[in-house]
């Protein structure tokens, strides 16, 4: 149940019952307020709870960028079984094998970069939760949601280039990238449209290009892996 | 009615279960939200553990305050009373 939790999060637990036990304390002992009692209420009271809560939001803050955290919500299941499905060949699925991306992959490929870039990618975040809670997406089956699941706007080629920077010789050689430079750039040509690198996430697109069909099994499915990256295009391996 | 009086009218010790309280349960609230790390435990702990995180302590702090008022001769961090203190006593007691 807590593996997952990190030291920072130990830590936070620990210091939790430790300001707990001495507000418990004070509840049940009525101790009179001389200045130990008050000085320990301090620490009870406003130091540990104050550790906590910069701790918890530092744990927090981290868990929202991990992959099982995009999961928890069964509308986006589909996408991460398809990421981390160890048979799956789609782009998604390639990426998050990188251990740079690793648990983190959702988050690495579809944050916000720039300045404002995290907070901005945060407030989605909320918007997301907006829409899964009070939008109807709870209410739906997997099958449903991932016909209408799409990104706010295109996928915006920066976030590729955050790594594939483009500036080195193996890619310029490509013949398409030096013809499609100007389109690439301004987000007119997709780096994952399907003629060239492929979808991220190549099931969810038979929804909105053909009559739906199930196509997304759970990891350990020997069906998974073979559907969800049937609709992927050859793609090339690294990149530079 | 000058601040000291206002703050001595107010129950020091309610003030402290108060505090109790609203720390218990913003620690239960961060902390579930380290145990279950989803959205909306997540969410919780960063908006109404944190809120009552503030509020637990700003209870403690009232109550420091009223302790200053009611303690006797205690006001030098204080605004003045309409009554002032007998000359003999120091003005910087306690």
């Amino acid at each position: 149940m807590l593996s997952h939790v990190t030291p920072v999060g130990y830590l936070c637990l620990v210091a939790a019952l430790a300001s707990a036990a001495i507000v418990i304390w004070y509840l049940v002992k009525k101790p009179a307020l001389g200045l130990t009692t008050k000085l320990t209420l301090l620490f009870g009271v406003g130091v540990l709870p104050a550790a906590v809560a910069i701790a918890s939001t530092t744990v927090g803050m981290q868990a929202t960028t991990e992959r099982r955290f995009c999961g928890s919500c069964h509308v986006m299941q589909g996408h991460t079984w398809n990421a981390e499905h160890a048979a799956s060949d789609s782009l998604a699925a390639r990426h998050a094998r990188n251990p740079f991306f690793g648990e983190r992959n959702c988050y690495v490929c579809h944050a916000d970069y720039g300045m404002l870039g995290y907070p901005m990618t945060k407030l989605n975040g909320m918007k997301h939760v907006w829409h899964y809670y009070f939008g109807g997406f709870k209410d739906k089956s997997l099958d449903h949601a991932i016909d209408e699941i799409d990104l706010y706007k295109p996928y915006d080629n920066v976030n590729c280039r955050q790594c594939h920077s483009g500036s080195l010789t193996h890619f310029k050689s490509i013949s398409d990238h030096q013809s499609l430079e100007k389109e690439l750039g301004k987000n007119e040509v997709s780096c994952t449209s399907g003629g060239c690198h492929g979808f991220a996430h190549p099931f969810s697109k038979f929804g909105k290009k053909a009559p739906k069909k199930s196509t997304v099994k759970p990891a350990g499915s020997a069906s998974a892996a073979p559907a969800a990256s049937s609709a992927a295009p050859p793609a090339s391996g690294g990149a530079p | 009615m000058s601040l000291r009086s206002k703050l001595a009218g107010w129950p020091q010790a309610l003030l402290l279960r108060s505090a109790c309280y609203a720390v218990l349960a913003a620690l239960a609230v961060m902390s579930y939200s380290i145990v279950v790390p989803k959205p909306l435990p997540v969410i919780a702990a960063m908006s109404v553990g944190h809120v009552l995180c503030v509020v637990g302590f700003a209870c403690f702090g009232l109550a420091v305050l009223v302790e200053m008022a009611t303690r006797p001769g205690a006001r030098s961090s204080l605004p003045p009373t309409s009554k002032p203190a007998p000359k003999s006593e120091p003005a910087s007691k306690g």
